[in-house]
């Protein structure tokens, strides 16, 4: 039963990031992006962790797409269909070199994966063994909150800062340049 | 409680690496071909997603939500590389009346 | 999980999803009444008896009507639209505590389709899928007065949404919990500890802001911007007719009916009424625990109309200089005062 909505769901994310990466229509990308975020976040409730599911739903679907999708609305549409038809053929002599690398990376990465074995780790093995696994009954909420505000504090404080300086430099990069300064 | 335990190893561990790896190929195989600086973008993003996947998977066998804690640095810096991106990408088209990043060969317009 | 338990859930759910869509119904006959009310009119009066079939009348002629998609519309997007629109104004109900277990034959029936343990931050996340419906609908018609109306909405949401969050933290940091059936049962009757145990009266600057931003969200006067008719002339629903514009229409109200819920549960106490402790049969109190939940939320909706019908809208500017540099700072505040005052107090 898991097993059939993981692969269901992985199935969905990974035609999704497809479309999304290799699509001809930025539209259809955009839409698509949607689709592959909610099946990441239905992953990762089926990894049993639902705060980090609800917070990519917060973060990514409510804020960032839609930022995208302001950026795209805001610049026209014929702009855009210029830039969709510009580009050839998906597999082409002029890809070739991308999709070359992208395939090599893929490659190495499983060639990693198969020699590491994640499986047969000690840890992982022990894991399995005494069910050592983090409940979902709310402590694993309350473990992330401490950890955030005690090992975790000064990268915290860290991202929290630049957080903001990204934010103030944004407001400044899209400012309306003012008469006297053009 | 047993059957949540048990849900998470219906799955092996190493299908989970495997998809965050495809997704991350995927992202780069975007990155790489595409014009579009919204696609790039887009791109981008699904790259630090498979990261995040990996990062819960191994949380939750670990049995310790320091994991998940990363999980939360990379969308925090997520949303900080979008909103600056985003303000480039407006500043860009309304220099250039285009998103296509081969405008920007140029350096001068 | 039995296979009695699963046909319960699914008979809950189909209640729900049932009541959720008739109140919406009967909400848009409330909201006329109440309009003519407030405008020494009549209002509908004329199909049944008190007009009170007046919503079928008119859902049957959003269903009649021809069904016009603009030539330059993006078809597909342009049916989305509505869809996610009325889709994520439905979901939101799966977490809302209706009422207390109810025991019959020995077996409990929780009034709660799921009591995730993430509650708030799921409906937080349904309030900020919101924005996508109409975004579609605007940009999929092709039509300026449409990307307008989907530009404010989508930017108002963003705005609104923050302050939201904020004072939605403020609230946790008393609960010490995101699961709304236990923020629910904390709120036991009415007074508990020398001290009201409603939200409401420890957080009531956090309600001030929560309510303030749940008008926004729901699009609802006076921060109607996104379909300003002065402006805009429908604004993102301009090129939508027939059974899509009726679900537009629709998706407001019963997103008016679960902020509604949402608000009664977090703030008012959600099933709690005074005095329940005097009543010793686990059932009725259920039971009136169900209507006590009901008549917070029509009073809430009544809320919606009442100054829907009495303020005028603001101008773009003054809207985002509320959310921006009013909100904000206020939630801020208010989540400091809190901490002070757990420090302090407790």
């Amino acid at each position: 039963m898991i097993k059939v909505f993981f692969y269901l769901m992985a199935f969905i994310t990974l035609a999704s990031a497809l479309v999304v990466a290799a699509g001809k229509n930025l539209v259809r990308s955009l839409f698509m992006f949607f689709v592959t975020l909610f099946g990441l976040a239905g992953l990762y409730v089926l990894a049993l962790a639902d705060f980090v599911a609800v917070t990519q739903i917060v973060i990514y679907v409510g804020g960032i797409l839609v930022l995208i999708l302001f950026a795209f609305m805001l610049s026209g549409k014929e702009a855009l269909n210029k830039v969709s038809v510009q580009a050839d053929g998906f597999i082409s002599l002029k890809n070739a070199p991308a999709l070359l690398l992208a395939g090599l990376f893929l490659v190495i990465m499983f060639n990693v994966v198969f020699k590491a074995q994640a499986d047969n780790l000690p840890w992982v093995q022990a894991a399995i063994s005494n069910q050592n696994i983090m409940p979902v009954n709310g402590t694993g909420i309350n473990h992330i909150g401490v950890n955030l505000m005690t090992r975790y504090l000064l990268p915290f404080e860290v991202i929290s800062i630049l957080l903001m300086l990204a934010l103030v430099g944004a407001a400044h990069l899209s400012r309306k340049p003012k008469e006297d300064e053009v | 409680m047993e059957s949540l335990t048990r849900t998470i190893q219906a799955v092996p561990l190493n299908h989970y690496i495997f998809l965050s790896a495809i997704i991350f190929s995927i992202g780069v195989m975007g990155v790489l071909l595409r014009r579009n600086a919204i696609v790039i973008f887009m791109s981008v993003e699904l790259m630090l997603n498979s990261v995040n996947l990996l990062l819960t998977a191994f949380s939750v066998y670990r049995g310790d939500a320091a994991g998940q804690v990363f999980v939360f640095f990379i969308m925090a810096l997520a949303a900080a590389e979008v909103a600056v991106g985003l303000a480039i990408i407006v500043m860009i088209y309304r220099n250039t009346n285009s998103i296509d990043i081969n405008v920007l060969n140029r350096l001068k317009w | 999980m039995e296979l009695i338990d699963l046909l319960i859930k699914i008979a809950l759910i189909i209640v729900i999803f049932v009541i959720s869509l008739v109140v919406a119904m009967y909400s848009t006959y409330a909201e006329r009444k109440i309009a003519a009310f407030f405008q020494d009119r009549v209002g509908p009066n004329r199909a049944g008896p008190w007009g009170i079939l007046q919503p079928l009348a008119d859902g049957g002629k959003m269903f009649l009507k021809e069904e016009i998609i603009p030539t330059n519309a993006t078809g597909f997007l342009f049916i989305v639209g509505p869809s996610l629109a009325i889709l994520t104004a439905c979901i939101g109900s799966a977490v809302i505590p209706w009422g207390q277990n109810l025991e019959i034959g020995g077996r409990v029936i929780p009034l709660q389709v799921t009591d995730i343990n993430v509650g708030i931050l799921y409906i937080f996340g349904v309030v900020s899928l919101g924005v996508y419906g109409i975004m579609i609908g605007g940009w999929a018609s092709n039509n300026k007065y449409s990307l307008l109306g989907a530009i404010r909405a989508a930017s108002q949401n963003i705005s609104y949404e923050i302050s939201m969050g904020l004072s939605i933290i403020a609230l946790l940091m008393v609960t010490g919990t995101l699961s709304l059936g236990e923020i629910a049962k904390q709120q036991h009757g009415f007074w508990a500890d020398g001290y009201f145990s409603w939200n409401v009266f420890k957080q009531p600057l956090g309600f001030l802001l929560f309510i303030v931003c749940a008008f926004a969200e729901t699009n609802r006067s006076p921060f109607d911007l996104p379909e300003c008719e002065t402006e805009l002339v429908g604004g993102y629903h301009t090129e939508y007719s027939s059974m899509k514009l009726g679900f537009y229409l629709f998706a407001e109200y019963i997103n008016m009916f679960i902020s509604s819920a949402v608000m009664a549960t977090l703030y008012f106490g959600g099933y709690n009424f005074p005095f329940m402790d005097l009543i010793h049969s686990p059932n009725l109190v259920a039971i009136l625990g169900v209507v006590a939940l009901f008549i917070k939320i029509f009073m809430f909706i009544f809320f919606f109309m009442w100054v829907r019908w009495t303020l005028p809208r603001f101008r773009y500017d003054q809207l985002m200089d509320l959310g921006w540099k009013t909100l904000i700072p206020l939630a801020i505040a208010n989540i400091v005062l809190t901490g002070i005052f757990m420090t302090f107090f407790k």
